[in-house]
């Protein structure tokens, strides 16, 4: 279990090192999140006059798109640089390598989140700094990093693959975007915490059995 | 494996087993019609006057649905443990029925809407949960699509199916939470609350029987055409082995 947990670790901290040399996903998931946002703004210009009912929905739509584009540099760079066989040949357990990429990524996603609630705040002039808002945002981008990692994993084999990620992962994402966006409506909204818990809980039940299920099948999905 | 069986069909084999062609186009020729004429003399509904009728081919179908997408899951299942052609045949065979029965349920649903509702489209949680369930199968059929290599193709579509199986029920759960929209569901449920009496009752099984015999005969049918296929492959390297 330790030696298993290392492995994770050490294809996790590859990732991490690389992107923080590079700068290649993190610095385009967050220009297209700044651009979403301004996009939203010139798009909703009456909105602003009550941002509390379409910023939760918006947030989310940003991070769904913005969580696309870095899902999707996620297996290509490895697959262009033709590292993905090295690291298929490393002798460790494939579902160690989903684990770590889906670490990966979920890391990724939440630091471009929280980069963009602030801007969120400041340029819809509407706080969304929340404490609840934070098992929300987490447990909902767990939720996207288990899912798109394993369908990122699917689409870099095959011909359109930057256009078939999404096409595959919105409908199955539907119910955490769902219950994330009315969890944060009502967060942002001031209610009882109470109020969300069902939302929390499917939330929950959707990353258990999307962390258990592709651990299962990325042997199938990523062979050669 | 046709691969194997130089110039040996696998289909078509005469005396090899027992051939439900046939069998299921003569229960089709007198279930059909059958059914509809159950469907023409059956009581009419009270409130929903002749739009009832449409149940009796909507609710089959969309039971055709459900079955479909769940062969496909078992299909992939089996194909995950055993890595067989013949479960990648059963997966395609069941998405794309899948798929029809589904939207034949959507289309007769909005149309049955349309006269009980007074709209075609409206957000209540069965809808929502079938459209989704669509989408996610078209995007399944998507990926097959954009896959060359055949065993990667059939490994994909394994996942794929597996996953979307288990996402079915999570979406069913997030749409209570979903808005209404501007119509309200008058009925409260669908279905339920019309209630089918005596002969009705008699009409839905027979519509069902004959459904169930449709889907079986598409399968059956479907999974011969993907065989016929990799015949025609094994014949084709065969022949270009013997020029060389």
């Amino acid at each position: 279990m330790k030696s298993y947990l290392y492995k994770v670790w050490a294809i996790f901290s590859k990732d991490v090192r690389t992107e923080l040399r590079t700068k290649e996903i993190l610095s385009a998931m967050a220009v297209f999140s700044l651009l979403m946002v301004l996009v939203f703004i010139f798009a909703l210009p009456g909105k602003l006059q009550e941002p509390q009912d379409v910023v939760p929905g918006l947030l989310w739509i940003a991070f769904t798109f913005a969580g696309v584009l870095g899902l999707n540099r996620s297996f290509i760079i490895e697959k262009d640089r033709g590292s993905l066989e090295g690291l298929l040949l490393a002798p460790v357990d494939r579902s160690a390598i989903f684990l770590a990429k889906m670490l990966g990524n979920f890391a990724f996603i939440t630091i471009v989140e929280l980069l963009t609630l602030p801007l969120f705040s400041l340029l819809f002039n509407y706080s969304v700094f929340n404490l609840g808002l934070l098992p929300v945002l987490l447990m909902g981008t767990l939720g996207f990093a288990e899912i798109g990692t394993i369908f990122a994993a699917m689409a870099v084999n095959t011909r359109a693959r930057e256009v078939l990620l999404p096409v595959l992962f919105f409908p199955v994402m539907l119910p955490v975007i769902i219950a994330a966006a009315q969890a944060t409506s009502a967060v942002l909204a001031n209610r009882p915490f109470g109020e969300i818990s069902g939302q929390l809980q499917l939330i929950g039940i959707f990353d258990l059995v999307f962390l258990i299920v592709p651990l299962l099948l990325f042997e199938l999905v990523i062979e050669e | 494996m046709a691969t194997n069986t130089k110039y040996m069909t696998t289909t078509n084999v005469p005396g090899k087993k027992l051939d439900w062609i046939p069998i299921l186009s003569y229960a089709l020729l007198f279930m059909f019609p059958l059914s509809l004429l159950f469907v023409l003399i059956s009581p009419t509904d009270v409130n929903l006057a002749f739009s009832q009728r449409i149940f009796y081919f909507h609710l089959p179908a969309n039971i055709m649905c459900f079955l479909s997408f769940l062969v496909y899951f078992i299909g992939g299942i089996a194909y995950w443990r055993t890595r067989q052609r013949k479960w990648d045949i059963v997966m395609v065979s069941s998405l794309e029925l899948g798929v029809f029965f589904s939207f034949i349920g959507i289309v007769t649903g909005s149309i049955w809407a349309r006269y009980a509702w007074n709209t075609f489209w409206t957000w209540d949680p069965r809808l929502t949960t079938v459209t989704i369930m669509l989408v996610v199968y078209l995007s399944g059929l998507m990926l097959r699509n954009a896959t060359d290599d055949p065993s990667r193709k059939a490994s994909l579509t394994a996942a794929f199916g597996v996953i979307g199986f288990i996402d079915v029920p999570l979406v069913y759960f997030s749409t209570r939470w979903f808005p209404r929209g501007l119509h309200p569901v008058i009925f409260g449920d669908n279905g339920n609350a019309i209630g089918l009496e005596g002969f009705m009752i008699v009409t839905m099984l027979t519509c069902m029987v004959t459904m169930g015999l449709l889907f079986t005969y598409f399968l059956i049918q479907r999974i011969r055409l993907e065989q016929m296929r990799d015949d025609v492959a094994a014949l084709f390297y065969a022949q270009e082995g013997e020029e060389y």
